[in-house]
């Protein structure tokens, strides 16, 4: 789509000026008001949830014809090339852009709307242009999609705030943001776009800006989002960790792990999102947590691989590892679309697949989204490269987020609405399932966030809608489709924490994006300081717990009881998981700023979005003051990350526990939001600071200062990019970084607990994995189809491949975990200097997965080998990878079958023995009183007299009735230390010790003493 | 390691006692040297309706130091052809294998050595495979190719010939 929309938008973009108008918008809204009603419905559901918020700010009419146009317009675009989308981008961009911008902007608008038309048209149907957008960048094409979706909730922000008069309070904020941003996008996509190189740039700009605005329509949703993104967070933590374990697999293991836990995204695209969720969700200040414990996690896992080379880099790694992030944040562009392609991508599989997908989130990322993905992946990898150029556009997008959050606020629910209607029409419409589908990535994200919403507020109407959007959405739609299923309680439940949410979010946020910096700054604060005010922790856990107990409704409402505004950016997040793509750009877009920083947090905080750092540093250079925003956002979203680690790990395994989609994207919105809110409580008064940073102050040198990691990212990754943008980054970064700095520290000790409940959390979510894998690998195909993407066939190719190659990898993780745990070696570090390492690595994950994966396999089984023959020789049970069991076998003659001391006394009672009472030491014992309490027939008797007699002569009656230990076969005497086994059977300690140390099965019975405990326990 | 030690002769003596008073049909045992209680010599009486019916098979047991953590060893002192019994006269079944060696890959571990067995279970054991060849783990080869091809001709008329040599031997 986005390829064509390049070609297209020149002349669309002409077309798109006459249509600049919101008329033709609308009009083509109501065109596809026919098809698009139902997705209009669902939208207007989203709306209506999104409204609730927005349309304090803005119309909800307005939205919904805003809406409606945009998915007219994207119809139109996608049917038409959307001049209409032109035009009403253009209108957006013009009236978020200045007037002589707004040829420009409009041309760039609907340029850009046709990308994410197109993108998602291209994604849908593959159209030709699609080719140039994938062939630009599969990325780019994620991006666009990403950006489609998040340009599209933006645009349709844009629109809705230009068009949509009512929204003028948003849309002054949104115009502002969205003029800055827009500005700066438009600018920088504005020529490009006029000269239809905008096409890809603008693409990538309007998928930005796309995604900006589905991040700020996910503002709400990005709550949810977050939620979710916290989930997956946390899931991506405990994939992390196994990462950790794994290292390569770090991404995949983790993505895994996360998709397990949080979502089905796949990992990396769970961590992008999961990031941007965070960042969208907790946005700056949870996102950054989240994303920093993430990242941390992510970071530990790969940190411990990865050099400390950017500590200041870690900072920006955290930026950079935001580059994980980095597709996020650039999703706002390139990345955003990366991101939400990813995270579409990987929201879809992960939503059809969740955790299952997860793993292979990345890889389907790379693989499955390929077009977006494969750029995201590449991005991902290149991210550092793509990502920065894509951050910068990002942070412009990030920018553009938040003033789109603002605006988005109203635009992403807009957005959502033009996504669920997008979707809609998509179910509804044959011809609109391509653009749909597209659509759906992004607005597949924004249908599960709408649809979230929706089913939330329209819960009925929206549920019929997402219905009808679910099977579409590939991820989304399992996630939909769960939701429409066990999942819609779940959104519906989101959604109506959602509405509730978004009411006071949307109060919040129309705030919020009134003012947009400031909003942003709301946002964030109300969103982190909102989560954290709960108790950031305990908030998070309180909610999480709520949320996934199944209940996940409850959860929202409590979080949204707890804080409205949380609970909205909870639900918002929540919502915005489900979308993922849509979530993650929305998230960002809720939080766009926020998200950006989130992103950036992410990055921090996702070892993967270390290698994205260098993304935003390369994405920094377009977009300096939003590179700068993003290293804040990063910076923040670092700390925050470390600070969410902890609740996303409690919550992913709630989450876990949940399970339930709508858990998964609670938990990980939750988690994010939870974690957001930890962390928020710090970056409040910094996401003050953010919004400055995000005005592109330069972060490096203020993360370098405040963050020891933060020079190094810079120097490495975000060098390049840094190098343009760190300046103003820096600046705004030091209030970031010293959040980060904050957070850091957190981080530390969030790794080690994280890597702690990650084991927890991976054993959990292993075991629900297998637990659910069947249910999910079911979801998976249907998503798959829905989402049409070619990339999401290969994706579960891939991502069944990645699944079989994660599980394996697992179990190294695991153990490389427990054996870093008893070794104590990973974890601490990762906070600093890891996270540069980590970046490193994340680079490499995205791409070179197995590589890196490989690399620290072999590594870590080397560590870990030895570990783990302690371990194995101390613990049986435990802690043995296939290699340790293979040497096992191998030594299985002598060592095989024993039970440690442990084992055995942890299995069996020792005691002294006490022999039996004979009748007669009774009839000894007992008084004639006694005997005759007992009544006659128990009085002693000649016979039994006799009997007592006998025995009192015979000692072989005696051994007769006394127990004797069979090994030795002597008679157990009174006081000797004797041995119970589970079976009940009794022998002498030292002679069944002797045994059981070589064979810990019971002599007599030969069943195993472990066996029997698990079997009894 | 006092216990082992205590352990054993413990063991012996209890199954000593047990042997006595408690005899098992079809075979007796004893020690070959009343100073050496890890050596014992029991003869083994053949099964009735088996082709071992009527001969009287002299063994030894030698029992390790760690008995009964470890099998003891058995061995024919008196010829016998039979698929389980090596040419040596080591007797070779799973029970007296040492837990988790499988050398032969043929036996499940739960067929092996515990230390709950006594003289007594190896002795029923020892009867029963006189009884019923295991073919699948044979000791000697040629015999159990006898025993699975022509069990009652060329394998009968060695057996005899074993049976007769024990009834000879049994009582010098």
């Amino acid at each position: 789509m986005k390829s064509e929309v390049p070609p297209v938008t020149a002349g669309r973009q002409e077309h798109l000026k006459e249509p600049l108008v919101n008329p033709e918008p609308i009009e083509g809204a109501k065109s596809f008001a026919n098809n698009m009603e139902v997705i209009g419905k669902a939208g207007s559901d989203f709306e209506t949830l999104c409204e609730s918020r927005h349309r304090p700010l803005r119309d909800t009419g307005a939205r919904r014809d805003s809406e409606r146009t945009l998915l007219g317009r994207r119809k139109r675009r996608g049917q038409q090339a959307g001049p209409s989308d032109c035009s009403l981008k253009e209108g957006h961009i013009s009236e978020s852009s200045l007037a002589p911008q707004r040829p420009r902007v409009e041309l760039l608008n609907p340029s850009e709307d046709e990308h994410n038309h197109e993108s998602s048209f291209s994604d849908c149907a593959s159209s030709p242009s699609s080719s140039l957008r994938f062939g630009d960048s599969d990325t780019l094409s994620s991006d666009d999609e990403g950006e489609a979706g998040a340009t599209g909730g933006q645009r349709k922000a844009s629109a809705l705030t230009a068009g949509g008069g009512a929204g003028v309070g948003l849309r002054p904020n949104l115009g502002r943001t969205r003029g800055n941003r827009a500005h700066k996008w438009m600018r920088s996509e504005a020529e490009p776009m006029l000269l239809k190189r905008p096409c890809q740039s603008s693409r990538r700009p309007v998928h930005r800006k796309r995604f900006v605005k589905a991040a700020s329509g996910e503002g709400q949703r990005t709550q949810k989002q977050k939620e979710r993104l916290l989930l997956q967070r946390k899931k991506r933590e405990v994939i992390a960790s196994r990462k950790y374990a794994l290292l390569h697999s770090t991404s995949s293991s983790s993505e895994e792990i996360s998709s397990d836990s949080s979502s089905p995204s796949s990992t990396e695209a769970e961590d992008e999102l999961y990031v941007d969720v965070s960042s969208t969700s907790s946005q700056p200040n949870s996102a950054t947590v989240t994303t920093g414990t993430l990242d941390e996690d992510v970071v530990v896992i790969e940190a411990s691989p990865a050099p400390p080379t950017t500590i200041p880099a870690s900072e920006e790694i955290n930026v950079t590892s935001t580059d994980s992030e980095v597709e996020i944040v650039t999703v706002g562009d390139g990345f955003r679309s990366r991101s939400l392609g990813g995270l579409g991508r990987i929201w879809p599989s992960s939503c059809s697949q969740n955790r299952l997908q997860e793993p292979r989130g990345r890889h389907r990322l790379s693989t499955v989204i390929q077009p977006l993905r494969q750029n995201a992946g590449e991005v991902v990898d290149l991210t550092v490269d793509e990502d920065d150029l894509t951050v910068v556009p990002t942070t412009s997008g990030s920018i553009h987020t938040q003033t789109v959050r603002s605006s988005s606020s109203s635009s992403h629910h807009t957005s959502t609405s033009e996504l669920n209607d997008a979707p809609g029409p998509s179910t509804s419409c044959s011809s609109s399932l391509p653009e749909s589908m597209h659509m759906q990535r992004p607005s597949g994200s924004a249908r599960t966030s709408a649809e979230d919403d929706s089913r939330a507020s329209l819960s009925g109407a929206a549920g019929d809608n997402t219905g009808t959007a679910m099977p579409r959405l590939p991820s989304c739609c399992q996630q939909h489709s769960s939701c429409g299923g066990g999942p819609s309680p779940a959104h519906l439940s989101l959604s109506h924490a959602h509405p509730s949410c978004l009411q006071a979010s949307s109060s919040q946020q129309s705030n919020s994006q009134h003012t947009h910096n400031s909003a942003h700054h709301f946002h964030h604060h109300v969103h982190h300081p909102a989560p954290q005010p709960p108790g950031t922790v305990p908030f998070i856990e309180p909610s999480c717990p709520v949320e996934r107990p199944g209940a996940l409704p409850a959860p929202c409402a409590g979080i949204g009881s707890n804080s409205a505004n949380n609970a909205v950016h909870y639900h918002d997040q929540q919502t915005l998981p489900v979308d993922l793509s849509n979530s993650s750009v929305r998230s960002s877009g809720n939080g766009g700023p926020s998200f950006h920083g989130s992103t950036s947090a992410f990055d921090p905080c996702c070892p993967g979005s270390t290698s994205r750092p260098p993304a935003y540093v390369s994405h920094a250079p377009p977009g300096p003051s939003q590179p700068a925003v993003v290293d804040s956002f990063s910076s923040s979203m670092v700390a925050q990350p470390q600070t969410q680690p902890q609740p996303c790990r409690h919550y992913m395994h709630p989450t876990y526990g949940s399970l339930t989609r709508s858990l998964h994207h609670q938990s990980s919105s939750v988690c994010p939001h939870s974690h957001g809110n930890p962390q928020l409580t710090p970056q409040p008064t910094q996401q003050g600071g953010f919004l400055i940073p995000r005005t592109f102050p330069t972060p490096l040198s203020s993360h370098p200062s405040s963050h020891t990691v933060p020079p190094a990212p810079p120097t490495a990754l975000t060098t390049h990019p840094l190098s343009n943008s760190s300046a103003p980054l820096t600046q705004h970064l030091p209030a970031d970084h010293q959040t980060l700095l904050h957070h850091m520290p957190p981080l530390g000790p969030s790794v080690q607990r994280l890597h702690q409940h990650e084991m927890l959390q991976r054993m959990e979510v292993q075991r629900r994995r297998m637990m659910q894998h069947p249910t999910r690998a079911h979801e998976r195909p249907p998503p798959h189809p829905h989402r049409m993407h070619p990339n999401y066939g290969h994706g579960h190719h891939i991502h069944v491949p990645q699944t079989m190659s994660s599980h394996p990898r697992q179990p190294e993780q695991r153990t490389a975990w427990e054996l870093g745990i008893e070794a104590g070696v990973p974890v601490a570090p990762y906070p600093s200097g890891h996270l540069h390492s980590h970046l490193p690595h994340y680079h490499a994950p995205p791409r070179l997965h197995h590589f890196p994966i490989s690399v620290m396999h072999a590594g870590i089984s080397d560590m870990t080998y030895p570990h783990i023959r302690y371990i194995s020789s101390r613990m049986t049970g435990f802690g043995r990878t296939y290699e340790d069991l293979l040497h096992l076998e191998e030594r299985l003659g002598t060592v095989n079958r024993g039970a440690s001391q442990g084992t055995i006394e942890r299995c069996t009672y020792p005691h002294k023995y006490k022999k039996k009472v004979l009748e007669r030491d009774i009839d000894q014992q007992l008084t004639p009183e006694a005997w005759a309490s007992i009544g006659k027939n128990m009085h002693p008797t000649p016979e039994s007299r006799k009997l007592h007699g006998k025995q009192d002569e015979d000692q072989g009656a005696d051994e007769d009735t006394e127990e004797k230990c069979t090994i030795c076969l002597s008679i157990l005497e009174e006081g000797e230390d004797v041995r119970r086994l589970p079976c009940m059977h009794l022998f002498h300690q030292l002679c069944v010790d002797q045994w059981l140390l070589t064979n810990k099965k019971c002599p007599i019975c030969r069943v195993d003493i472990e066996a029997q405990l698990s079997a009894e326990s | 390691f006092t216990q082992p030690q205590r352990m054993l002769p413990q063991k012996t003596q209890s199954s000593f006692g047990i042997l006595n008073k408690n005899p098992v049909e079809g075979f007796s045992a004893g020690l070959i040297e009343d100073s050496d209680l890890y050596r014992w010599e029991v003869l083994i009486i053949g099964p009735p309706d088996t082709l071992y019916e009527g001969g009287v098979f002299k063994a030894h047991l030698t029992f390790p130091k760690d008995y009964p953590l470890r099998p003891p060893k058995m061995k024919f002192i008196t010829d016998i052809w039979h698929p389980n019994v090596d040419k040596n006269g080591d007797v070779c079944i799973s029970i007296l294998h040492e837990p988790g060696e499988d050398k032969y890959g043929y036996e499940k571990p739960e067929e092996r050595w515990l230390p709950i067995h006594t003289v007594e279970t190896i002795m029923i054991s020892v009867i029963s495979m006189l009884a019923d060849p295991n073919g699948d783990s044979p000791a000697n080869v040629d015999a159990a190719k006898e025993w699975r091809e022509d069990r009652h001709g060329a394998f009968k008329r060695k057996v005899a010939r074993c049976v007769r040599k024990s009834q000879e031997t049994a009582f010098e």
